[in-house]
C-alpha cells in the first residue's frame, strides 16, 4: 500500500463501502492491487472476501438492492461510473467461480461462447482462439480430440481449467478468483494452483481463499479481511510472518477462522 | 467503428426486445381487465332492466319464455346440488388418494399410481358428460327407479371423479409439507401409522387442505359441459338430485346454442348469472390461496 | 402369465397382513388392523378412479366401434347418422389449435422472460403473479362471455376460427406462463453467473443459456396446455362455434366447428343413432388427448434424466 505508482495498480480502491439492503457487508476498504501478480484475499467466513471480488467486476449488480459507494478504479475509470458498459467491464475482468460450472454445451462452444457474444464472426479466427485459451489453460492436451464432447463429461478439475480458458478467450487484463480449488481434489488443486502460478505472467490475478497454505504457496500479496474490513495488505512474506498487526497474526497462525 | 456500430446495433436490438417484453407481461392485466370489462358493461344494462332484488331473490327464472322472471335461486340450486355431490364425492376419496399416496405407500408404487390419477385431469369435460350421460345415469337408474334421464345425481357424481385428482394432489402437497419432526414425536409416543396420520399428519395439513377443497370447489361452479349433457336444462329451485335441474354455466350454454338477438335483455342475463359466476370462483380461489399461503409460512 | 402372478402376490401380502401379528396384543392388532383398512382404502380410492377411466374408455370404444372406420374421418356431419362424420370437427380443431398455440405460446413465453428475468421482484410483479394466478382459476366458460365481448362483437370478427383461437390462447396463457415460469426457475443461478461473467448482456445470456436449457420443461408445458385447449368445448360455443358445418374453413375469418364440439351436438341428439357416432367421438378425442399428454411427459421424463 505504500506504492506511489497508482497508475501502474491494476485496480485502484478508495473508501469502498457495500452490502445489501440494511446490511452492510465492506466498511471503508482501500487497496491497490498490482499488475502481473497474485494477490490472495484471505480472511476468516463471512468477512466479506467474495463480496469484495464481486465488486470488482459488478457481480454484485445481479443481487437485489446492492448498493455500493467510494470508488473502485480500474485503469483511471470508475467501475461504478455512469458511462460504463458492465458487458465491456466484464470482459477484461473475468471470474472464476467456486463451483466449475461450464455450461451445457460442448467443449468448443464453452470456450467459443464468450467471442461469439462479443461479435467475432470468423470462424477460423474462433477455432485459433479456442486452441490457444485451452493451451493456455493447460487443458488442451486432454481434450484436444473431444472438442465436440458436452463440457459435463468432464472431471471436477478439468472443467474448472475449462471455465479458466473460456475466461482467458475473452482476453481479460484480470481474472478473478472466488475460491476457485475450494469444490475440487487435493490433485486438481494443485493443477490449478500450478496453472494460476503460469498465468501471472500475462495477468493480474486476484484469489479468494480459505486456505492459507495455498496463499502462501502462490500469492505475491495477501490482503486479509475481517468483518468486512481490510486489515492489512502487503507482500505474502510481510503478511505472513512479520505482520505488525494482532488480527492478522492470530489468523495466520490458526487462532481462528 | 465498424465494430462500435456492430455493439450499438446490438444495444439497440436488445432494448427493442426489452420493451416488447414488458409490453407483452402487461398483456395479462388486460385480460383481466377485458373480462371485467365485458362483464360490468352488460351486467350494468341488464340491471338497469332488473332490479338486483328480483335477480338475487325470486325463485323462478324464465327469461327466455314470455312470462319473463328474473330470479336466479334456481341456477344457484343447481350449482349448488351439482357441486355438491361433486364434492361429496370428491373429498374423501379424494383425501384417502393422497394420504395412502405421501404415508403409505412407497415410492416405486407412488410413481405408477400418480400419472394414472392425472390422467383423469386431463380427461376433456365433454367425455365425462358423456359418460355421465350415457353410462352412469342408466346404471343409476336401476339401482333408483325413480331417477329422471336428466339429474343432478349423475354429473355429480362425475365432476366428482373429475375434481378428485385436484384434491388429491393438493392434499399429497399439503401432507408431505408437514415435518418429520412432528411425526417422529408422534411414533416416539407409540403411535401407529393411521393414528399419527389422523391425530398429527391431517390436522397439522389442515389448511393446506381446506385450500385444496376450496380450490375444487370453485372447479365444480365452473363445470360446464357435464352438466350442460347430463343435467337437464330446467331451472328448478329444489335440492332434489333425482330431477332434471339448470345450472348458471349450461344456462349460458343454451342460451349461446339458440337464436337469442344480441343485444337483448335475455342476451344479457348470461352476462349477468356470468358475472356472478365470476364472483364466485374468485372468491373461492382467493380464499384458496390464502390459505396455502398462510400453510406455507408456517412450515418454512 | 403376470396378471396370475400378481395376484398371487397381493393375495399372499393380504393374508400376510391379517395374521402378521398373530401374537401380539390385541391392541397392537387392532391398530394394525385399522392401519391395513386405511391403507386399502386409500389404494381404492385411486383404483376407483383407473376403474372409471378403463369403463369409460372400454364403453365408449364398444359403443363407437361400428363407427370407427375411414369414412368416419374423412365424412361431414349428416342429418343420417349412419353417413355422419368428423371431417370438419378435426380440420377445425388443427386450424384453431394452431392459431391459438402461435398466439399464446409467445405471449405466454414473454411474459414469463419478464417476471423471471427482467423485473425486481417488487410491487408490481407482485400484482402481475397475483393477476396470473388468478387468471387461471377463472372458468373456461367465462373466458368464452370475454371472447364473445371482445373478439365477436367488439373486434367485428364474428364467429370465426380467429375468434375461437383468441379466446383460446387466453385461456391457455396462464398455464403457458406458468409453466415456462417454473421451467425457467429450474435453471440454476450458476448458469446465468457463468454468463455474465463473460460479459454477456442479459438478452443474451436469456437466449443462449437460459432458454436452451429451459426449453425442454417449456415444451412440455406448452404441449400440457394445448392438450387442455383441443379438449375445451363451452367457450368455443359461447363464440358461436356451430353446432353443423358441412364444410371446411377456408380461412381464418370463416365458420368452424371442432371435435368436442360435434360429439357435444352428438350426446345431445335424443335419436339412438346418434349415440355411436358421440362414442366413436370420444375414442377419438380421448385418444388424441392421451396420446399429447403421453407425448409431455415422456418428454419431461426423458430431460429430467438428461440433467
Amino acid at each position: 500500500m505504500n506504492d506511489t505508482h497508482t497508475m501502474n495498480m491494476v485496480f485502484s480502491i478508495r473508501g469502498l463501502q457495500a452490502g445489501y439492503g440494511q446490511k452492510s457487508v465492506l466498511h471503508d476498504v482501500s487497496i491497490d492491487i498490482p499488475p502481473r501478480s497474485i494477490t490472495a484475499i484471505i480472511g476468516p467466513s463471512g468477512c466479506g472476501k467474495s463480496t469484495f471480488l464481486r465488486c470488482l467486476n459488478r457481480m454484485n449488480d445481479l443481487t437485489p438492492d446492492f448498493y455500493v459507494r467510494g470508488k473502485v478504479m480500474h485503469r483511471d475509470e470508475d467501475v461504478y461510473g455512469q458511462s460504463v458498459d458492465v458487458t465491456h467491464l466484464r470482459r477484461r475482468i473475468g471470474m472464476v467461480f467456486q463451483k466449475p460450472n461450464p455450461f451445457p454445451k460442448s467443449i468448443f462452444d464453452n470456450v467459443a461462447y464468450g467471442l461469439r457474444i462479443h461479435g467475432m464472426r470468423d470462424q477460423k479466427k474462433i477455432t485459433e482462439k479456442v486452441h490457444d485459451s485451452l493451451v493456455k489453460a493447460a487443458l488442451w492436451d486432454e481434450v484436444k480430440d473431444h472438442l465436440a464432447m458436452p463440457a459435463l463429461r468432464l472431471s471436477g478439475g478439468q472443467q474448472q481449467r475449462l471455465c479458466i480458458a473460456r475466461t482467458i478467450a475473452v482476453a481479460p487484463e484480470v481474472i478473478l478468483f472466488d475460491e476457485p480449488c475450494s469444490a475440487l481434489d487435493p490433485v486438481s488443486t494443485r493443477n490449478i494452483e500450478n496453472l494460476i502460478v503460469h498465468l501471472k505472467k500475462d495477468y493480474a490475478l486476484i484469489v479468494v481463499t480459505h486456505n492459507l497454505q495455498q496463499a502462501h504457496r502462490i500469492a505475491d500479496y495477501v490482503g486479509f479481511f475481517h468483518m468486512g474490513r481490510l486489515v492489512e495488505f502487503g507482500a505474502m512474506k510481510q503478511v505472513f510472518e512479520e505482520s505488525t498487526h494482532q488480527l492478522t497474526r492470530d489468523y495466520v497462525q490458526g487462532v481462528f477462522g | 467503428m465498424l465494430a462500435k456500430d456492430a455493439v450499438y446495433a446490438r444495444r439497440v436490438g436488445e432494448y427493442a426486445i426489452e420493451v416488447l417484453i414488458k409490453l407483452a407481461a402487461f398483456s395479462s392485466i388486460v385480460i383481466t381487465i377485458g373480462i371485467i370489462a365485458v362483464l360490468m358493461t352488460e351486467t350494468i344494462r341488464f340491471f338497469q332492466e332488473v332490479s338486483v332484488w328480483e335477480f338475487l331473490t325470486g325463485r323462478e327464472w324464465t327469461p327466455l319464455f314470455s312470462n319473463k322472471k328474473f330470479g336466479v335461486l334456481p341456477l344457484f340450486a343447481g350449482t349448488a346440488i351439482t357441486s355438491g355431490i361433486a364434492m361429496i364425492v370428491a373429498l374423501p376419496l379424494g383425501l384417502m388418494s393422497a394420504i395412502y399416496l405421501s404415508e403409505y405407500a412407497r415410492e416405486r408404487v407412488r410413481s405408477i399410481l400418480k400419472p394414472i390419477l392425472e390422467i383423469l385431469a386431463a380427461v376433456p369435460t365433454v367425455v365425462y358428460g358423456y359418460f355421465a350421460l350415457q353410462l352412469v345415469t342408466p346404471l343409476l337408474q336401476r339401482l333408483i327407479p325413480s331417477l329422471s334421464g336428466f339429474n343432478a345425481l349423475s354429473p355429480g357424481i362425475v365432476m366428482g371423479i373429475m375434481i378428485l385428482p385436484i384434491i388429491s394432489s393438493l392434499s399429497e402437497d399439503a401432507l408431505r409439507a408437514v415435518p418429520h419432526s412432528l411425526r417422529e414425536g408422534s411414533y416416539a409416543l407409540g403411535a401407529s401409522r393411521w393414528q399419527m396420520v389422523f391425530s398429527v399428519a391431517v390436522p397439522a395439513a389442515f389448511s393446506g387442505i381446506t385450500s385444496a377443497f376450496l380450490l375444487g370447489v370453485s372447479r365444480a361452479i365452473g363445470e360446464t359441459m357435464i352438466v350442460a349433457i347430463a343435467a337437464g336444462l330446467q331451472p328448478r329451485l329444489t335440492l332434489n338430485p333425482l330431477v332434471p335441474i339448470e345450472t348458471v354455466t349450461s344456462y349460458i350454454v343454451q342460451v349461446s346454442m339458440g337464436d337469442t338477438p344480441t343485444d337483448s335483455l335475455e342476451y344479457r342475463t348470461i352476462f349477468a348469472v356470468g358475472m356472478t359466476l365470476f364472483l364466485g370462483a374468485f372468491m373461492f380461489n382467493v380464499l384458496g390461496a390464502w390459505l396455502q399461503n398462510r400453510f406455507r409460512e408456517i412450515y418454512e | 402369465m403376470y396378471w396370475v402372478r400378481g395376484f398371487k402376490i397381493v393375495f399372499e401380502k393380504f393374508m400376510n397382513d391379517i395374521y402378521r401379528h398373530q401374537n401380539e396384543p390385541w391392541w397392537v392388532r387392532r391398530a394394525s388392523g385399522i392401519d391395513q383398512v386405511v391403507r386399502y382404502a386409500g389404494v381404492l380410492s385411486i383404483l376407483f378412479g383407473v376403474v372409471v377411466l378403463v369403463v369409460l374408455f372400454g364403453q365408449a370404444l364398444i359403443e363407437g366401434f361400428p363407427r370407427l372406420q375411414l369414412e368416419f374421418f374423412t365424412s361431414f356431419p349428416s342429418r343420417i347418422a349412419s353417413q355422419a362424420g368428423i371431417l370438419s370437427a378435426w380440420v377445425g380443431t388443427i386450424w384453431v389449435i394452431v392459431l391459438c398455440a402461435l398466439m399464446a405460446v409467445p405471449l405466454g413465453v414473454m411474459t414469463a422472460l419478464y417476471l423471471e428475468e427482467y423485473s425486481s421482484r417488487h410491487l408490481l410483479s407482485r400484482i402481475l403473479e397475483i393477476n396470473i394466478a388468478n387468471l387461471a382459476g377463472v372458468p373456461s366458460i367465462i373466458y368464452g362471455l370475454l371472447g364473445l365481448g371482445l373478439f365477436v362483437r367488439l373486434l367485428a370478427l364474428g364467429r370465426s376460427v380467429l375468434a375461437g383461437a383468441g379466446t383460446l390462447a387466453l385461456l391457455i396463457l396462464p398455464i403457458v406462463i406458468l409453466a415456462t415460469r417454473e421451467a425457467l426457475r429450474a435453471v440454476p443461478h450458476s448458469l446465468r453467473e457463468g454468463s455474465y461473467a463473460l460479459g454477456a448482456s442479459r438478452w443474451q445470456t436469456i437466449w443462449h443459456q437460459v432458454l436452451p436449457a429451459a426449453f425442454p420443461s417449456i415444451l412440455t408445458g406448452i404441449i400440457l396446455a394445448v392438450s387442455r385447449a383441443v379438449g375445451e368445448t363451452a367457450p368455443l360455443i359461447m363464440i358461436g362455434a356451430l353446432t353443423y358445418i358441412a364444410f371446411l374453413p377456408q380461412s381464418v375469418r370463416d365458420p368452424f366447428t371442432v371435435l368436442p364440439i360435434q360429439v357435444f351436438n352428438w350426446v345431445s341428439r335424443p335419436q339412438q343413432a346418434f349415440t355411436a357416432n358421440a362414442a366413436a367421438g370420444v375414442v377419438v378425442l380421448l385418444g388424441i388427448t392421451l396420446t399429447i399428454n403421453a407425448v409431455a411427459i415422456w418428454l419431461r421424463h426423458r430431460y429430467q434424466q438428461k440433467i
